[in-house]
């Protein structure tokens, strides 16, 4: 469902927003006009909490659509052709007052009607009190994918507003372990004609004709890793591993059709010597190094605690967005800590990355 | 106290704040926690023993060169009230009936050497005695005792350890939980707080300037923003209850004097019905607050930052400092009954503060970047430097003889206030690579025809001897040596030509012989990695 609803005349004062300078890649470091959370899960063992805030006095339009990569056919394994992510997505709207923040948890959604403030300590049904965002739908059982969040205006076509800030935590349900990471942020600048196609980086082309509208996606990410299976210093019986979340940049949202990337991994460790991979990601990827490739992060392999890790898209047509999220597992205790942590951008991609909406209905 | 009495009775308070945000500048950049960046900072590194905490800390060079580092290990663990040298996190570390809350500030410094794109990584617990390579230098000190609670903040210098414009360094730490007492582990991890180096902007000296109209670096954000759910809510995944840490650092300060100045915080509070409350508190050196804490330390759930009072599970806090900008971070806590698990998130900008924050990374160098001009010189000289494998082996004599014309009044009184330094420098457009203080009084003492120092420890910058004499008027010899591990090590085999040594004093004399610029007066006869020896005849 798209709606926007019909708000006070002071709302229309939103438009009279500055605009930020153009900033050269995504960042996690200020309000932007796009947001990716890379990593949302709803699958029954894990679920994710997202909040999402307006940075600006005045309301702020946003629409959203959730990309559900669960695979095809769940249990087969992931296959471009034989067994795809699903890339169905599912939209919604949401509308913030000035300065407010909003949380609902993905697997419930979040249901128009508890505006009431909550009394009680410790209460779940603090849960959804607060001014209405707007309808936010719970998510299908087995949901893995990722979540995109597109400032407009009250029409719904994007503009560079720059006001949108985001976090996700991931909640393990049995254990209780959360991850939290910062949704990464492209800046929006004056280019922006509020079409919906929005071009990221790159320079002027007949999709892009005024050049970027927002800030590109960047030429590499940088995860500092912790070796693959090796040992937490005093802890008995650990093992570290990391999962990197890997999505194209550039996708269609009005066509669903999937891109694909080509994932380039060049590896360095303590010793100076460097290692390299590839890997293929279709619509969106969640994988542990290991599966990615089983010696260039191993601990054994690398002889060193820590690697440094340059991570690209060798496409021309689309750089990636990525997370990291490093697990400890304790055999002894049967305990697994996780903990996810933003990538550092390198440079910008010489060719812009183009986002597709789908049209406003 | 209805929520919307509390509403009105902050509002006052929250206008102003609110005014001054609104003035913040907007257009700069601001800190950074996902790009490379000159100046480095972990806001938080703690090592608790009791409770099975420890911090594991990654640098990385981003730079395909080599690069010096230069870091700053801030102890900011109280120590207990009565029992002041015992440092404490919580009253429990303190002895009965004594509590925890005694200040303390204290600064360790280490430098190293990474070579091309090195990873390093160490347990902030026990340091770590080498690094891997030939090309790496220096060690990684453990914390200094525990428990401790402290903040590392590490700079990138050039070859002759002046700060560097080279945005090359990033690092992260992970916040390591193994509770025997639950038979629990956790982990929280957030990326270092970098204040980028603007090109060609810092200069040789120790006073780092981030931000304002002289700005070496980018400033600190003139805002900083955190997302979290209200402390005492349920989170609505399992109902365990929330709880959020605020970390903050000023990002001004005096390292060599270990002294940060109060800092005031101001912050606003938002909740989901668009209401706006506001608190503030000063700190010094470093805060790390469970939210509660900051208004409300003996009725945390009547705080700004309590469920009871904001009535909606997501919140959102924007704060600055008044006398220097902040470097922080958040840590969101869920416990139940059976344990208690983190996550730490790094935290968004906005705009960049619009006055300079001046952070005295260490003592400023002693001697000048380019050589003092008028020195005295001599018809003969010669220099010997030699950097051997065991710095204890290391050694350097300067000799001049037959040197231009002097008076007794140039020598000063080393023995009572005037001090001296010796500074070696290479090359045509020179650079300096070495430098030697030489402090008044001790050890300095008259002798029959000039001044004479001698410290068989060698314990300032290697300096043992220092013998001027003077003669009808002239410099009639001067005896410089250096010996030992506190010698400076200049790397010879980059030396070039000239080669110019100056000893100079406070009452503005100098002596100076240069080496290598005519091959008719002066020979350079070693110069290797290990040795330079030169003369002039």
């Amino acid at each position: 469902m798209r709606r926007f609803i019909p708000v006070v005349v002071a709302a229309s004062l939103w438009s009279v927003c500055w605009l930020q300078p153009v900033v050269a890649q995504v960042t996690i470091d200020r309000p932007a006009s796009i947001l990716f959370f890379p990593k949302v899960i709803a699958n029954g063992s894990r679920d994710t909490i997202i909040h999402i805030a307006n940075d600006s006095g005045s309301t702020t339009f946003v629409r959203c659509v959730y990309l559900n990569a669960a695979l095809t056919f769940p249990g087969l394994p992931p296959d471009p052709i034989q067994n795809p992510p699903l890339w169905t997505d599912i939209d919604f709207s949401l509308m913030l007052t000035g300065e407010q923040p909003s949380v609902w948890v993905a697997s419930l959604g979040r249901a128009v009607t508890t505006d009431m403030p909550c009394n009680l300590s410790a209460d779940p049904s603090c849960y959804g009190s607060g001014f209405d965002p707007g309808e936010i739908p719970a998510l299908p059982g087995g949901f893995v994918g990722e979540l995109m969040c597109v400032e407009a205006d009250i029409a719904g076509s994007p503009v560079s507003g720059n006001h949108l800030l985001g976090t996700a935590t991931v909640k393990d349900i049995s254990s209780g372990d959360i991850s939290r990471y910062r949704a990464i942020g492209s800046v929006g600048n004056e280019n922006n004609d509020g079409d919906d196609t929005l071009c990221l980086g790159g320079v002027p082309t007949e999709e892009c004709p005024n050049g970027p509208e927002y800030s590109g996606c960047p030429q590499s990410w940088l995860v500092d890793v912790r070796s693959e299976g090796a040992p937490v210093a005093g802890v008995a019986g650990s093992a570290l591993g990391t999962q990197l979340t890997v999505s194209p940049c550039t996708r269609n949202l009005n066509t669903q059709t999937p891109e694909t990337v080509t994932v380039q991994y060049i590896v360095t460790n303590e010793f100076e010597q460097t290692f390299s991979a590839a890997s293929q990601t279709t619509c969106w990827s969640n994988e542990t190094l290991t599966e990615i490739n089983s010696s260039v992060f191993d601990f054994v392999v690398l002889g060193s605690p820590t690697a440094r890790s340059a991570i690209r898209s060798t496409n021309s047509s689309a750089g990636v967005v990525l997370l990291a999220e490093e697990f400890v597992d304790v055999s002894s205790a049967s305990i697994r800590a996780g903990a996810a942590v933003n990538a550092h951008a390198d440079g910008e991609r010489s060719v812009g990355d183009l986002i597709t909406l789908a049209p406003v209905l | 106290m209805t929520m919307m009495a509390r509403s009105q009775m902050f509002g006052r308070a929250a206008l102003a704040a609110a005014v001054l945000l609104g003035q913040a500048s907007m257009a700069a950049a601001g800190t950074t926690a996902d790009k490379a960046a000159a100046l480095i900072t972990y806001p938080y590194v703690t090592v608790d023993p009791t409770n099975g905490v420890d911090t594991f800390i990654q640098l990385v060079n981003d730079d395909a060169d080599p690069v010096d580092v230069k870091c700053f290990l801030e102890n900011t663990t109280e120590r207990c009230v009565i029992a002041n040298a015992t440092p404490c996190l919580s009253d429990l570390d303190c002895p009965s009936g004594d509590q925890c809350g005694f200040p303390f500030y204290q600064v360790t410094e280490f430098n190293l050497v990474l070579t091309a794109r090195q990873p390093v990584s160490w347990q902030a617990s026990s340091g770590r005695t080498s690094l891997p390579l030939p090309g790496n230098s220096g060690s990684i000190p453990a914390v200094p005792g525990v428990p401790f609670r402290g903040v590392l903040r590490c700079l990138a210098l050039d070859a002759v350890g002046a700060p560097s414009d080279q945005n090359v360094l990033r690092g992260r730490a992970t916040l390591e939980t193994n509770s025997t007492v639950e038979t629990d582990f956790d982990l929280a991890k957030y990326n270092a707080v970098g204040n980028r180096a603007l090109p060609g902007g810092p200069d040789a000296d120790a006073a780092l300037v981030l931000g304002g109209p002289n700005a070496e670096y980018a400033g600190c954000s003139q805002r900083l923003q955190m997302d979290f759910p209200f402390t005492f809510a349920a989170d609505p995944v399992r109902g365990d209850e929330v709880q959020s840490t605020l970390v903050v650092v000023p990002c001004a300060g005096n390292f060599s004097e270990a002294e940060f100045a109060d800092t005031t915080v101001q912050v606003l509070v938002y909740n989901e019905f668009e209401q706006l409350f506001s608190t503030s508190f000063v700190f010094k050196g470093q805060r790390v607050a469970d939210l509660t804490s900051i208004d409300a330390p003996n009725s945390p759930m009547l705080s700004v930052f309590s469920v009871l009072v904001q009535s909606t599970l997501g919140g959102r806090i924007e704060f600055q400092g008044v006398e220097s900008g902040l470097i922080a971070m958040g840590i969101e806590f869920h416990r139940n009954d059976t344990f208690i698990r983190s996550a730490a998130v790094d935290l968004a900008g906005k705009g960049e503060r619009p006055v300079a924050d001046v952070l005295l990374a260490g003592a400023p160098p002693l001697c000048p970047a380019t050589p003092l001009v008028g020195c005295k010189s001599s018809a003969r000289a010669n220099l010997s430097w030699s950097d051997r494998a065991s710095d204890g082996r290391d050694r350097m004599t300067w000799q001049l003889s037959k040197g231009d014309a002097t008076t007794v009044a140039d020598l000063g009184q080393p023995q009572v206030d005037t001090a001296y330094k010796g500074c070696l420098y290479s090359g045509g457009t020179p650079t300096r690579v070495a430098e030697q203080n030489i402090p008044p009084i001790a050890n300095w003492r008259l002798a029959r025809s000039g001044v004479r120092y001698v410290d068989r420890g060698a314990a300032e910058d290697g300096v043992r001897l220092v013998n001027i004499s003077v003669s009808r008027g002239t410099t009639r010899r001067i005896a410089m040596k250096g010996v030992g591990e506190a010698l400076p090590d200049p790397d010879l085999l980059s030396l070039t030509a000239p080669v110019l040594f100056q000893l100079s004093n406070d009452v503005g004399a100098c002596w100076e012989s240069s080496f290598g610029a005519s091959q008719i007066t002066t020979t350079i006869r070693r110069n290797s990695d290990v040795l330079f020896e030169a003369v002039k005849k």
